[in-house]
């Protein structure tokens, strides 16, 4: 085993929870309303099975294939070749999604805060801390989790909460204007994130507490649900459609606060909690990718790769999409199909096929 | 294990060796920390800006530096620049301003008269796309923004400080960016901004308000006919009414502690009806009639008398709002649109015709809650009170 | 490849200890001779030129030869003429070997035969006589050493108000008393080692048996035997050899002058190592959060503890990034500070040549030397150099345009917050790490702190001492052991011990302990 570390089920869930959720509270609510306007939080709703499906397909396999990720048993499956092949697939779409999650954050930080630093510095500083906490193994990252992010999550809700003084719950209304149409085509977008959760499969393996497994990923699935569900909604009630001309409708959101003109322009204090999140969402995703490229070419011990591979991931995210425009048009056209496509539906015809190949067996063995 | 742990520190150590360049500090005494904001149409259809610009040397109370500096001069400055557009106007601005404009305390944004009557849709999705200016600004109409902008506050830091403090002191919603945005994008596309006028050179007077539709001018309402509409929009939290009382022959004041307006529509028969229901709370501010308020009746009596002061009020504002002006800022389309999506599918591209025709029918209840400190006319002898 | 540089490195180390570097003539480890005169003429060799040890001839029972060496000042010389001297220079004693004169004649109450030349010397340097008698093979050890030692006195390190002031001295004697009176059981173990190859100290390794995790204790007694130095003057030499990460600027060991706070830690199953020659007690191992707290948390009542235990974690982030959060925040977010409060620091430092960073730099620097120089002057110097700092950098660096007022008040708060950490070591890498955060915020602003503090927590995480991780019990989350941690429990709800440190033994106390009227406090209910 090339991991040596052991984390728990309560882990698994607060880093799940805090890598999936993160970049989807802060750009998902305008996309996501692009296509579903008022009925914006329906989508999340629909979006949320994605999550249950891609928990329940990536435990499914770990039962069969315990102590392994898709990286070691697609080959099991699929036989050497197109197993190798597809776990290739798999790598290279998590190392696009640690670009993308990086351009993300230096879109946000580089528009709104740091106008005139270079795009380098701002992706390189960030990726240099996450390559060194993953160098540290995924004891280290979920430890960096608990450390962070209690903190930040709860002071993340408490100023949610303190949006309510702008709320207009009438916004919320007449809902399902046009049928439900709009609002099953916008969960393509909060799709992406749930889809994420097929991570999980990387993360079964190396828990101290399997039996939990599964109900923790649900409940992670559901509390990311939850917050998506309370952020539209917050992003509606206080805007209402205009939020739809906003890129980042939340932080606007937060940026309105404004109590006895003292408490407010909370800028700076939800960059901080943002940047928390989306530290723990690259340490997660550049975890994954380092360990699965490690796994997947067959070497003995992964934590020398991590910093190779985040300049691989830094220079991914500079060229990847040339502007915030193409980056944002990527989110919301390309990734509504690649990610569900690699993370529930690919996962979910390999769960066949291992069926398949294994039915007739006792419990316990499997086609080799 | 002891050479793993050493690693993120070293990146600490290294970290600020790799980025030994500062592109985005501003010190604060290279900004200009504008606190206000003017817009006004120009000839030839250029753009003019104002820009209220505080100066924070003469802020300094008593310190050392007050030696050579006191005396003249006040404590914001105010500055203007014509340009195409407003971002060019402020590009030019900047060039003759040896600090960096900084908006991010920007609280005030004035429109001028004529700028409105061209449109500001440009001006608020400048205002709104820019990173540093705040949702939060309030924004006014102004004849002169320039004025506006160059008064000197007498006892607050800035005059835009002055106005915010005035609009949080009336506790009525203020007009603020996202507010306009929100109601120029909304069902009706119309929007209500509050009129701002210097008095004095010193202070600003917030007094009657414009109303534009489509993001354009379409008309202006006194104070009275304001309150009305901003007291059917469940923005006016604190008012006073002055009633006469038939009975006691003489005034009688009552301050508005709360008031709900609700909205029912109904289309029955193509006829598309409002009924609107207007619940205000009261406190007795003050009695110059000989009534003693410990009688129920007579409480009765100034309910009934504060219930046709509102009646007419409202009356008054929707034949000037609905009839005179024909722009619905009541937020009558989105009550529609909520109650009936499907009816206003088919109107919701002629509702500017639509808005006049509508029945409205008010509805009004007064309750007065507390009397004020004593029951019974003060001040007046107690065989001269009017018991019964 | 690999394989073979593990090898090479290996024998290059064995070689290292091969060699050694001896503290003592070759002829010591042989063993004494039966010859009296040659264990004398050997003796007197080994402590030529050592003109405080005394070679006192004599004869027993006024006819058999005998010598009694010992170490002037070290040995008390009282005893010596009483309980040595005078039994044996009886007529009647007849000395054939040590064993009958330890039983019949000499009223020592520790003595014991010595067979090496290097146990001789070593007893004789801890104050012990040495016993020669001819005709009798080896010597004995008479323990009669009576050194000078300072008084028990209060920690100036680490005063309380309410609690025990008792702290520990430089005698490892005294000390190890200190805590067996604390802790009255045979329980309590004392393992003695001796550590530095000229200086011999003794090191004792203090830990209670029932409690405390066997794999733990064979760790610290491995990783102290491997010590091999020439000598060990304070207990931080041992900290330098037995800590987990070496080149990490945070404590791993919990240092202390009190007994109490040893006596406690001992009772959560840590152990400690009480070193000859220092009041300093080491205690292993230890957590970040246990460095926070501070011994008087455990005997204040729980509700005040446990809002000054938040106070002090508020704090300690305080002392690391208030500095650079100032100037990040006006540097980079204007914004974020109130618009009149804005305007007070943009005129303050409208006089100011220096770009903010080099000012809090600047700051910062002459308050680290300020705080230096006042604590290495003599005391009477001391205050002279306070009252200078005060007014050169509260009063003067302002007027003369230097500094501004806002950042003289961020590095003072600073400075107060350090001084609330309760253990000093704690507080160094605290200031060591505020510079190069004060670089990153002032060029990348919130972002470039943020960064820099998120490098901290990762090597926190990385961290861990003698296999506990540094952050727990909050990262990994130990969940029971959190009452000790985000609160002070009360000491009925302290039932349970560290669950890291002592697994087999976690319960502390009987359950359900919780007072009130209804257990009995109130008098009618008993009647």
């Amino acid at each position: 085993m090339i991991e040596r570390g052991r984390i728990s089920s309560g882990q698994m869930a607060l880093i799940l929870f805090a890598g999936i959720s993160t970049t989807g509270t802060l750009v998902s609510p305008n996309m996501t309303g692009w296509y579903a306007g008022r009925d914006l939080w329906l989508s999340v709703l629909w979006a949320s099975l994605y999550g249950f499906v891609a928990v329940g397909l990536a435990f499914r396999l770990h039962r069969i294939y315990p102590g392994e990720n898709i990286i070691q048993y697609s080959p099991r499956i699929l036989g050497t070749f197109p197993g190798k092949a597809l776990g290739l697939l798999f790598l290279v779409s998590y190392l696009v999604l640690v670009g993308i999650t990086l351009r993300e954050y230096a879109e946000f930080v580089k528009g709104i805060f740091l106008p005139q630093t270079p795009m380098t510095v701002i992706v390189g500083s960030m990726m240099l801390v996450s390559a060194f906490a993953v160098k540290g193994g995924v004891e280290v990252i979920v430890r960096v989790t608990q450390a962070l992010l209690p903190a930040a999550l709860l002071i993340f809700l408490v100023t949610l909460c303190l949006t309510v003084q702008s709320w207009d719950v009438q916004h919320l209304f007449p809902i399902l204007e046009k049928g439900i149409g709009p609002s099953l085509k916008g969960s393509m977008v909060p799709g992406i994130w749930f889809s994420e959760f097929f991570v999980i499969t990387f993360l079964l393996p190396l828990l101290a507490d399997p039996s939990k497994g599964l109900r923790r990923g649900l409940i992670a699935v559901t509390s990311v649900a939850l917050l998506f569900l309370y952020i539209n909604l917050i992003c509606l009630f206080v805007f209402g459609m205009e939020y739809l001309v906003m890129v980042y409708p939340l932080f606007e959101a937060t940026r309105y606060i404004s109590y006895a003109q003292f408490f407010e322009h909370l800028d700076a204090i939800m960059l901080m909690l943002w940047m928390t999140g989306i530290f723990i969402k690259l340490c997660l995703v550049h975890y994954v990718v380092v360990l699965g490229t490690s796994q997947w070419l067959n070497l003995s011990d992964y934590q020398p790769y991590s910093l190779p591979m985040a300049f691989l991931a830094a220079g991914l995210s500079l060229w990847v999409v040339p502007s915030s425009q193409e980056l944002y048009r990527a989110i919301s056209t390309i990734f509504p199909f690649s990610f569900p496509g690699t993370n529930v539906l690919i996962p979910l015809l390999l769960w066949l096929i291992a069926e398949w190949r294994n039915r007739g067996l006792q419990k316990g063995e499997v086609v080799q | 294990m002891t050479r793993k742990g050493i690693r993120p520190i070293h990146c600490l150590i290294l970290l600020p060796l790799l980025l030994v360049g500062c592109w985005d500090r501003q010190e604060l005494n290279h900004l200009a920390i504008i606190s206000a904001l003017g817009i006004e149409q120009a000839q030839d259809g250029k753009i003019t800006v104002f820009t209220q610009e505080i100066t924070p040397r003469t802020l300094k109370g008593g310190g050392m530096g007050a030696t050579s500096e006191g005396g003249g001069g006040g404590k914001t400055l105010l500055r203007s620049e014509t340009g195409e557009t407003v971002p060019d106007a402020l590009f030019k601005l900047q060039k003759k301003v040896g600090r960096r404009l900084f908006w991010g305390h920007t609280m005030l944004v004035v429109f001028g008269e004529r700028a409105v009557r061209q449109g500001i849709q440009p001006q608020i999705d400048f205002l709104i796309r820019h990173p540093q200016m705040r949702l939060r600004a309030n924004v006014f109409i102004s004849e002169d923004p320039g004025a506006i902008l160059g008064i000197q506050a007498p006892v607050e830091s800035t005059a835009a400080r002055t106005i915010r403090n005035m609009v949080d002191l009336r506790r009525r919603k203020a007009m603020d960016i996202n507010q306009l945005a929100q109601m120029m994008a909304g069902d009706a596309q119309t929007a209500i901004i509050p009129y701002i006028q210097p008095v004095d050179k010193t202070i600003p007077y917030i007094h009657g308000s414009a109303i534009l539709k489509k993001g354009k001018w379409v008309g202006k309402l006194n104070q009275e006919i304001t309150e009305g509409v901003l007291w059917h929009r469940n923005e006016m939290k604190n008012g006073v009414i002055s009633l006469k009382i038939p009975e006691g022959r003489r005034d009688m004041g009552i301050r508005v502690v709360n008031s709900q307006v609700d909205m029912i529509p109904k289309i029955e028969q193509g006829e598309w009806r409002m009924t609107v229901r207007i619940h205000a709370e009261d406190d007795i501010e003050v009695n110059e009639t000989d009534l003693s308020m410990r009688n129920p009746r007579f409480v009765r009596m100034v309910e009934e008398a504060a219930e046709k002061e509102i009646y007419t009020l409202a009356q008054k504002m929707l034949q000037k709002v609905q009839h005179d002006l024909k722009a619905d800022i009541l937020g009558f389309a989105e009550t529609f649109h909520r109650r009936y999506p499907r009816e206003w599918e088919q109107v919701k591209d002629r509702w500017d015709q639509v808005f006049p025709r509508v029945k409205v029918k008010v509805q009004v209840k007064v309750d007065v809650e507390r009397v004020g400190m004593t029951n019974r006319p003060a001040g007046l002898p107690m065989e001269k009170v009017k018991k019964k | 490849m690999s394989i073979f540089r593990g090898i090479r490195k290996k024998k290059r180390k064995k070689e290292i200890i091969s060699q050694g570097i001896d503290g003592w003539g070759s002829q010591l480890n042989s063993s004494l001779d039966a010859d009296f005169e040659e264990n004398r003429r050997i003796f007197r060799d080994l402590f030529t030129d050592c003109y405080d040890v005394i070679f006192h001839p004599f004869r027993v029972g006024e006819q058999v030869q005998a010598e009694l060496i010992y170490i002037q000042n070290m040995s008390n010389v009282e005893e010596i003429n009483e309980n040595v001297l005078t039994p044996l220079m009886e007529k009647k004693v007849d000395p054939r070997d040590f064993q009958t004169i330890l039983e019949r004649r000499l009223p020592i109450s520790s003595a014991k035969p010595v067979s090496t030349f290097s146990e001789g010397a070593q007893a004789l340097t801890m104050g012990n006589a040495l016993l020669l008698i001819k005709g009798v093979a080896g010597a004995l050890d008479l323990s009669v050493n009576k050194w000078e030692k300072r008084g028990i006195t209060e920690p100036e390190n680490e005063p309380v108000i309410r609690g025990p002031k008792e702290g520990f001295i430089e005698s490892v004697r005294i000390n190890t008393t200190l805590i067996r009176r604390r802790l009255r059981t045979p329980q309590l173990k004392l393992k003695s080692l001796h550590l530095g190859r000229y200086t011999h100290t003794e090191v004792i390794v203090a830990y209670m048996e029932d409690i405390v995790h066997p794999d733990l204790l064979e760790e610290v007694i491995r990783r102290l035997e491997r010590i091999d130095i020439d000598g060990v003057i304070d207990s931080g030499y041992i900290e330098g050899f037995i800590e987990d990460h070496p080149f990490s600027p945070f404590p791993q060991v919990l240092t202390t002058e009190k007994t109490d706070v040893v006596t406690a830690e001992l009772l959560e199953g840590r152990i400690a190592i009480l070193v000859d020659g220092s009041p300093v007690v080491l205690v292993v191992p230890i957590t970040l959060t246990t460095m926070l707290q501070a011994a008087e948390d455990y005997y204040s009542r729980y509700i005040p503890a446990t809002m000054i235990r938040s106070l002090r974690y508020l704090m300690f982030l305080v002392s690391i990034a208030l500095p650079s959060f100032y100037v990040a925040t006006t540097t980079f977010h204007q914004e974020a500070i109130p618009t009149e409060q804005l305007i007070s620091f943009a005129a303050a430092r409208e006089q100011i040549p220096v770009p903010s960073l080099v000012e809090a730099l600047l700051m910062e620097f002459a308050f680290e030397a300020l705080r230096e120089a006042g604590l290495r002057l003599p005391r009477i110097i001391g205050s002279a150099v306070t009252i200078v700092g005060a007014l050169v950098i509260g009063e003067a660096a302002v007027s003369a345009g230097l500094v501004s007022a806002p950042m003289v008040i961020v590095v003072a708060a600073t400075g107060i917050a350090s001084f609330t950490i309760p253990r000093y070591a704690l507080g160094l890498p605290m200031r060591a790490l505020r510079f190069p955060l004060l670089i990153l915020s002032g060029t990348l602003g919130i972002v470039g702190m943020l960064l820099g503090l998120f490098a901290i927590v990762v090597h926190l995480c990385t961290l861990s001492s003698f296999g506990v991780p540094y952050l727990s019990p909050l990262a990994p989350w130990q969940k029971r052991d959190l009452k000790d941690v985000l609160w002070r429990a009360p000491w009925w709800k302290m039932d349970r011990r560290p669950q890291e440190l002592s697994p087999s033994n976690l319960r502390r106390e009987a359950p359900d302990q919780k007072p009130g009227p209804a257990q009995g406090g109130d008098r009618r209910d008993s009647k």
